[in-house]
């Protein structure tokens, strides 16, 4: 149960009034008091994937340095050691692998990593606490949910309060209360609403993974090479010999990529509504939490607004050639304001089919560069922890 | 889904014409408001006819976030690709590039009674018609007078 402070107003970071949110409660301690049992301590934390079931416990037993181990909700070990043991952790790991034939994948080392051993805090306090970030959570994050369960189609409606359940559990461990922002210690539930903002993406890429950048780009580039060949775009069939796919895997992939594109934009970095987004922006700024890639998101989306001007509006052109308003307004209405094909035939009073050439065509238009830039599609890996 | 901050207005269900709008956020720093008012002023005298409109602020301390509602005409103006449309996706295209160093980025209208629609419809002090667009003129006068402000 959370404290009796939910409606503590506050200044943020940048100027703005905010709200504090609430210290959380189990029985008659508050987390304070229950991560105390389990202080924070810098630590360097070492994962790899791809290993079958290994008995990490058993590894770590025989190590000459402190270590603990557990699973993440996505299946994978970790391991922590003292923060500077990193190094020397990751190469007990691969020795050990070595020994049973085992190969581990992209074996890494996050370094100066928040942990605390969750051990030390008695049963069930920990699971009763990301009950309680639940509980608060849930009703609150509306629009997350709908991303998850409504956009993406990752889970049922009915999964996604167990799966928040099991995203929280994973960053009881990592959640640092020795942060101080402006107005003093952040607290649990306001590092996990920082951390949900980009939930939604994380499971998205953990389930589609690299495939739909790559898929993204081949699309552009059959698109282009049909438009300069063949002076229109690439049919399904071609799109579908080109990936490699039949026409009905084609269409699915088609709807991932422009979900995923969708909900890049759903909600606008700066949006000031009055919808929870708004207290979740404002929190985010207040405990310095994902400001350098909301910073990025700006970027990225004046970078967007650029190729997509400069392909709607050729000024050397004339006709549509030269200012294509159509294509305009059906790709700001599908990417901006997450219209779909049918609503956004209806707002311009047009027919879905031109509705979809329009969008198609202000797509096509794009720069496969640009878009590749803007969506962070460079190659640069995605599987990488951030903290 | 938010829905009042629709590009499109509801006016058509009363038989009226339905205006198309596009959201564009500017990030201004305090002291680049004057840079940002002449450069409206240029983009005032290059499309006089065009419709634009301050239709979000949010002055925090150092950096502005400012929403411009830039208009396409009417919805049958952008289905048919006429003059005004045009003009509008050219004023656009002018904007972005002349405004290029406030990261200019399309973003969806902020909602009517929104906190940042308040803060836009008071420093406009009412001055807007009827039909909720005014002239680049009107709006770069806004900008004038929170350089002012921000003095």
């Amino acid at each position: 149960m959370p404290s009796s402070h939910d409606d503590d107003r506050l200044v943020t970071s940048s100027g703005r009034s905010g709200r504090r949110l609430p210290d959380l409660r189990v029985g008659d301690q508050d987390e304070t008091a229950i991560f105390a049992l389990a202080p924070a301590f810098d630590a360097d934390r070492i994962h790899w994937t791809g290993t079958p079931d290994l008995d990490v416990p058993a590894m770590i037993d025989g190590w000459d340095i402190d270590a603990w181990t557990r699973s993440w909700g996505d299946g994978q070990p970790r391991v922590w050691v003292r923060a500077g043991k990193g190094d020397h952790a990751r190469e007990l790991v691969r020795n050990w692998c070595e020994e049973h034939d085992f190969e581990p994948a992209n074996l890494r080392v996050e370094k100066s990593v928040a942990f605390r051993d969750l051990s030390l805090v008695p049963e069930p306090t920990v699971p009763e606490l990301v009950g309680a970030a639940v509980d608060w959570l849930f009703p609150r994050t509306g629009q997350i949910r709908y991303r998850l369960a409504q956009e993406l189609e990752i889970t049922d409606d009915d999964d996604v309060r167990s799966l928040m359940y099991l995203f929280i559990h994973d960053l009881v461990d990592r959640y640092d209360d020795r942060k101080e922002g402006k107005n003093g210690r952040v607290n649990f539930l306001t590092f996990v609403l920082g951390k949900l903002r980009n939930w939604p993406l994380d499971v998205a890429r953990a389930q589609h993974g690299r495939t739909v950048a790559a898929d993204r780009l081949t699309l552009a580039r059959i698109n282009e090479q049909s438009q300069a060949s063949l002076g229109r775009v690439a049919t399904e069939s071609e799109r579908a010999e080109a990936l490699g796919v039949s026409v009905t895997e084609l269409r699915e992939r088609e709807g991932t990529i422009s979900a995923l594109a969708a909900m890049r934009y759903y909600t606008p970095v700066d949006s000031a509504s009055e919808t929870a987004d708004r207290v979740e922006a404002d929190i985010v700024r207040d405990a310095d939490v994902d400001v350098d890639s909301a910073i990025a998101e700006v970027e990225r989306n004046a970078s967007l607004t650029r190729a997509l001007v400069a392909a709607v509006h050729d000024r050397s052109g004339t006709g549509r050639a030269g200012s294509d308003p159509l294509a305009l307004a059906a790709v700001y209405l599908t990417f901006w304001e997450g219209r779909s094909r049918s609503q956004v035939a209806e707002d311009l009073g047009v027919s879905a089919k031109v509705a979809g050439t329009s969008l198609q065509r202000g797509l096509d238009k794009l720069a496969v560069e640009e878009l590749a830039s803007s969506l962070g599609t460079d190659g640069e890996s995605q599987e990488g922890e951030t903290e | 889904m938010e829905t009042q901050g629709l590009a499109t207005s509801s006016l058509d269900a009363l038989g009226l014409e339905s205006r198309f709008d596009v959201g564009i956020r500017l990030r201004v720093p305090s002291e680049s408001l004057g840079f940002l008012g002449a450069q409206l002023d240029s983009l005032s005298a290059a499309h006089p006819a065009s419709g634009v409109r301050l239709a979000g602020a949010q002055l925090d301390a150092s950096v502005h976030r400012l929403t411009f509602a830039i208009s396409l005409g009417t919805t049958e103006d952008v289905a048919c690709e006429t003059e005004p449309a045009r003009q509008g996706v050219a004023l656009l295209a002018d904007a972005v590039e002349s405004l290029a160093e406030f990261l200019p980025g399309l973003c969806e209208l902020p909602a009517r009674g929104s906190d940042e629609a308040q803060v836009a419809e008071a420093l406009l002090g009412g001055a807007l018609g009827e039909s909720g667009s005014s002239s680049v003129g009107q709006t770069l006068t806004t900008i004038r007078e929170l350089v002012a402000v921000a003095r």
